[in-house]
């Protein structure tokens, strides 16, 4: 090695490094000395006493030691250490297993962590180089913690006493007990969660604990308390132990955790919960209860329960006032009512589930067509009370609003033919008496149904309207036609609804001698309708007509808003003040049954122009009628023709009979056409194909009633080899 | 034989040499198969009839002998002692059976066709000989399928003049004297249903169905399906029966 400076070269110095004169040698009983001093160091930690060297002495010793490849020693007897350390701890504790022991046990736990903590920062280097080399080994701190649990192993019914003890704990920290120390639990099933006892004992212990303990409080409290306090109770329950297991237990015991409760608390009690309390709390509209129930039971996969609680309570209630003939008034708006308040139930408290929705449409459908026509007509029924004039409370909006929700109703209903037959009815009156609130209102509805059902459905009822619209044009032409003016001279006037035939109900027509001058009318309108329009035939009819007539009496002349019948009884007091049953009959020629409605209406309604004699209430052929002069009234304008708008139990039945006629016509019509396109056809098939094609509910021995009665009119015959196919006869 | 027409007389010589009978019979079976020749002979050979050539003039001879006085018939009176030469009750099943050979049209009366016919399809010359064939014919009660025959033939035979159905008396007394041989055992039971809840008269389709009904299912019900084609007046007694029987039980 040389070092060139400058120009000069100087002798090179030469550094030699001489090995040691005496091989440095280790003290004789070094080994010994150090682990004695190790030692007892250790046994000082142990003892929670002073350590008489400093850690970093020890630390050194403790390395020197390794690096004197006296690592696999010094390992092995720090083990040694440990193991006699954990032996004594445990071994004193063992013979107390009483009711502190659970404590003690946590403090000796923490100290031996601590302790070993510190012993494994003395020992630090062995731990790193030696110990991580070794892969059989364990880590200090490990092995501390494995000696730990061998010995609580080891030692008799510790184990036992300690999981029974900390579930005891639980326990009683579940009846209320203030007084549990959470952190001696926290700490001690962290404990058994190192030492890998968690799920040896103590988990299946705890949740055998828990199962009994739920079981026999979902019973008790089924018992004791109501439905509704039981659901907040489950509720604060589930959060108890949601909040207990993320606080102290292992996250996996969650779910079994949670489901033990769910079962015991819920699962078990449900058809008892709903049974008992679902109906209620429906009809107080309990929401927040219902919202809580629902969440429980879907909790547990009770939601179908749930669905099907709702679905029978609709078809228990709707039942009800489907099927309660003395509140039928009210039946539509029941209906209504309930339709309203269990969607908002649906909506606010069962998470508006699709699911629920399709299987309440099949529980009201089912309940209101419990009744084959009741439902459809009192449907029909709402909707005139609604239409009519006079009609209180609400404008257009409302109106509208009503008419929406009962739409709902009339959906369900299977039987729309009776529906439009009555609605058909109701509308005529209205329109022809005058009665209606608004046409708009009116034409608005039907637009409603015919979005609903199609315009085949609405089609005669919009012909309808036309009538009434086009009769006002007549009318006009013929007031303004002068060759009609000329003829009419009795200074009434007269207005004329043409119906057209088959739009219209078919009324039955009445008789009655019309006096004079109503009969020149319609003879001079009869002629100037006919030249507009040749070919056509017109009917009077009778019943539905009205009129108002001047009445002069003692007081004050009044206007009187009558029938025609009404009238023609009124016309004959023109000439005599009294006149028998008899002279009335003659005289107006009106049936009996139609006659006496009338009289009983001018003399023993609201407004009485008539006196009957003797006075009962009953119209007899005997009784006598003389005008009422005194008669008095606050009013200028009196409506008497109330008795046309009412409808009679002839006019119901009627209307229902000719549903029924109609519907045979329809199946009639129905098999012959399937069959004469099939022309052979097996009884089954035909049937399946029947149903197919109508569009009202009708029951199957009906239809079988039917294909008899076209067997015996020869349009079918059975087949000669099996009686179960049906031939067509051409 | 003037009235008929060229081509009818055709088709009876036609006949005659196919099932070698007399002309007037040819002629009354064609006629009573709307003249269409095939049908008339499938019939003749559905029904297995011998076809004997019987004088009509024995017929005629024997006919008269129980003839009515104003009437070209046999009437109630002249059955009645029919019947007596027969030895045979007059409400005795077997009459059916000879009406049926017969084709009678409507009970109460033997019109001179049938009467003949009836001679002749069973090959008898005299009363005697008819009496002769009793048990044979007897035989065919028992016989479920001819005993069909009998059945079905009874709706029309009972039947009123002009009417399409059974008045309800008549099918009912037809039922008992009908199943009292087929020994069907509900028949009471289903008299009692018809009297209490029908109250109709009985069509056509009931009375033949009631029969498969009776058939098929003997008194166990349970196998019953009413979705079925049975008629509707079946499938309420069914459920009339099992309603009774709930009550018992």
């Amino acid at each position: 090695m040389a070092a060139r400076g400058g120009g000069q070269v100087g002798p090179a110095k030469k550094l030699k490094i001489k090995p040691l004169k005496l091989k440095p040698k280790l003290p004789a009983n070094f080994v010994e000395t150090t682990w004695a001093k190790l030692q007892r160091s250790i046994q000082a930690v142990f003892a929670e006493e002073k350590v008489a060297y400093s850690f970093e002495e020890l630390y050194r010793a403790a390395e020197d030691l390794c690096l004197h490849k006296k690592a696999g020693f010094v390992y092995q007897n720090l083990v040694n250490e440990c193991e006699a350390q954990v032996t004594r701890v445990l071994g004193k504790l063992s013979q107390n297993q009483g009711s502190t022991f659970l404590s003690e046990l946590e403090k000796e736990w923490q100290t031996h962590c601590n302790q070993l903590l510190t012993i494994r920062s003395i020992f630090l280097y062995l731990d790193r180089t030696f110990v991580l080399q070794n892969a059989q080994l364990k880590s200090i701190f490990d092995m501390g913690l494995q000696l730990f649990c061998q010995q609580i192993e080891k030692s008799p019914g510790m184990e036992r006493t300690l999981s029974s003890g900390l579930v005891e704990m639980i326990a009683l920290e579940r009846r209320g007990d203030q007084s549990v120390d959470r952190k001696i639990l926290k700490s001690l099933v962290k404990m058994l969660l190192l030492l890998g006892l968690y799920s040896k004992h103590f988990e299946g212990e705890f949740l055998e604990e828990t199962k009994s303990f739920y079981a026999k409080e979902g019973a008790d409290k089924m018992r004791e308390l109501s439905v509704l306090d039981y659901l907040v109770h489950c509720e604060r329950r589930l959060e108890q132990e949601e909040e207990k297991c993320k606080e102290i237990l292992d996250a996996l015991t969650n779910s079994p955790l949670m489901k033990i409760v769910e079962d015991c608390l819920l699962k078990r009690h449900l058809d008892e919960i709903l049974d008992k309390g679902f109906n209620k709390f429906v009809d107080q509209l309990k929401l927040v209860d219902l919202r809580r129930l629902y969440k429980l039971c879907f909790r547990v996969g009770g939601s179908d329960l749930v669905r099907t609680a709702l679905c029978n309570y609709v078809k228990e209630k709707a039942g009800e006032y489907v099927t309660d003939d003395k509140n039928r008034s009210r039946m539509v708006q029941n209906l209504i009512d309930l339709k309203a308040a269990i969607d908002k139930v649906v909506l606010e408290c069962f998470d508006d589930e699709e699911s629920f929705h399709s299987s309440l449409k099949e529980a009201f459908e089912y309940s209101i067509n419990l009744r084959q026509n009741r439902p459809a007509e009192l449907v029909a029924k709402y909707i005139d009370a609604k239409l009519r004039s006079g009609n209180k409370g609400g404008g257009e909006e409302e109106l509208e609003n009503v008419l929406d929700s009962v739409l709902v109703i009339f959906r369900y209903i299977s039987g729309k033919d009776v529906f439009e037959a009555f609605y058909k009815k109701d509308l005529a009156k209205r329109l022809l008496l005058g009665k209606s609130s608004s046409i708009d209102a009116e034409k608005s509805t039907i637009g409603k149904f015919k979005t609903e059902c199609g315009s085949q459905f609405t089609n005669k009822l919009e012909g309808m309207f036309k009538d009434v619209d086009t009769s006002r044009d007549i009318m006009a032409g013929f007031k303004n036609s002068a060759s009609v003016q000329s003829k009419l001279k009795h200074g009434m006037e007269l207005y004329v609804n043409v119906l057209t035939t088959g739009y219209w109900p078919t009324y039955p027509p009445v008789e009655a001698n019309l006096p004079a001058e109503l009969r020149d009318y319609q003879e001079v309108f009869n002629k100037y309708y006919l030249s507009k329009h040749s070919g056509r035939r017109l009917m009077w009819q009778n019943s539905l007509g009205l009129c108002v007539v001047k009445c002069k009496f003692k007081k004050a002349t009044k206007e009187l808003v009558v029938s025609l019948f009404q009238t023609v009884v009124l016309m004959l007091y023109n000439d005599a003040d009294k006149l028998t049953y008899e002279d009335i009959e003659k005289a107006t020629g009106i049936e009996p049954k139609e006659l006496k409605r009338t009289l009983q209406s001018l003399s023993l309604g609201k407004v009485r122009v008539l006196v009957k004699e003797p006075k009962t209430k009953e119209v007899n052929p005997t009784d006598t009628f003389a005008f009422h002069y005194e008669f008095t009234a606050p009013l200028y304008r009196l409506r008497i023709n109330n008795i046309q708008l009412k409808e009679t139990k002839e006019e119901n039945q009627n209307t229902t009979e000719r549903v029924f006629q109609d519907r045979q016509y329809q199946v009639d019509a129905a098999i012959v056409r399937i069959m004469k396109s099939r022309k052979t056809l097996s009884h089954t098939l035909l049937i399946s194909e029947i149903y197919s094609q109508l569009r009202f509910p009708i029951k199957p021995s009906d239809l079988k009633k039917r294909i008899e009665s076209l067997i015996d009119r020869e349009y079918l015959e059975r087949d000669a080899s099996n009686a179960q196919i049906y031939n067509y006869l051409a | 034989m003037n009235r008929l027409n060229k081509s009818q007389k055709e088709k009876v010589r036609h006949f005659q040499a196919i099932t070698d009978c007399n002309e007037s019979l040819a002629a009354s079976i064609l006629r009573s198969n709307n003249w269409n020749l095939e049908r008339a002979i499938e019939y003749v050979f559905a029904e297995g009839m011998e076809y004997s050539n019987i004088k009509p003039a024995v017929l005629e001879k024997i006919f008269k002998e129980y003839k009515d006085k104003d009437e070209d018939l046999v009437m109630a009176e002249g059955i009645g002692r029919f019947c007596d030469d027969l030895g045979v009750d007059p409400s005795d099943p077997i009459t059916l059976v000879i009406s049926r050979y017969m084709a009678a049209a409507t009970m109460g009366e033997y019109t001179k066709d049938e009467f003949f016919r009836g001679f002749q399809r069973l090959n008898c010359d005299s009363v005697s000989a008819m009496k002769k064939k009793l048990p044979t014919l007897r035989k065919e009660l028992s016989d479920d399928d001819k005993f069909k025959d009998t059945y079905e033939y009874a709706f029309g035979f009972s039947r009123e003049k002009g009417q399409k159905s059974l008045t309800l008396d008549t099918a009912i007394g037809m039922w008992k004297l009908l199943f009292g041989i087929y020994e069907w055992t509900l028949c009471d039971s289903w008299c009692d249903f018809i009297e209490t809840n029908h109250k109709k008269a009985i069509t056509k389709d009931t009375w033949f169905q009631l029969f498969e009904f009776a058939k098929q299912f003997g008194d166990d019900l349970s196998n019953y399906d009413e979705d079925g084609a049975w008629p509707y007046l079946i499938d309420e007694f069914v459920e009339w029966r099992q309603e009774q029987e709930g009550m018992k039980a």
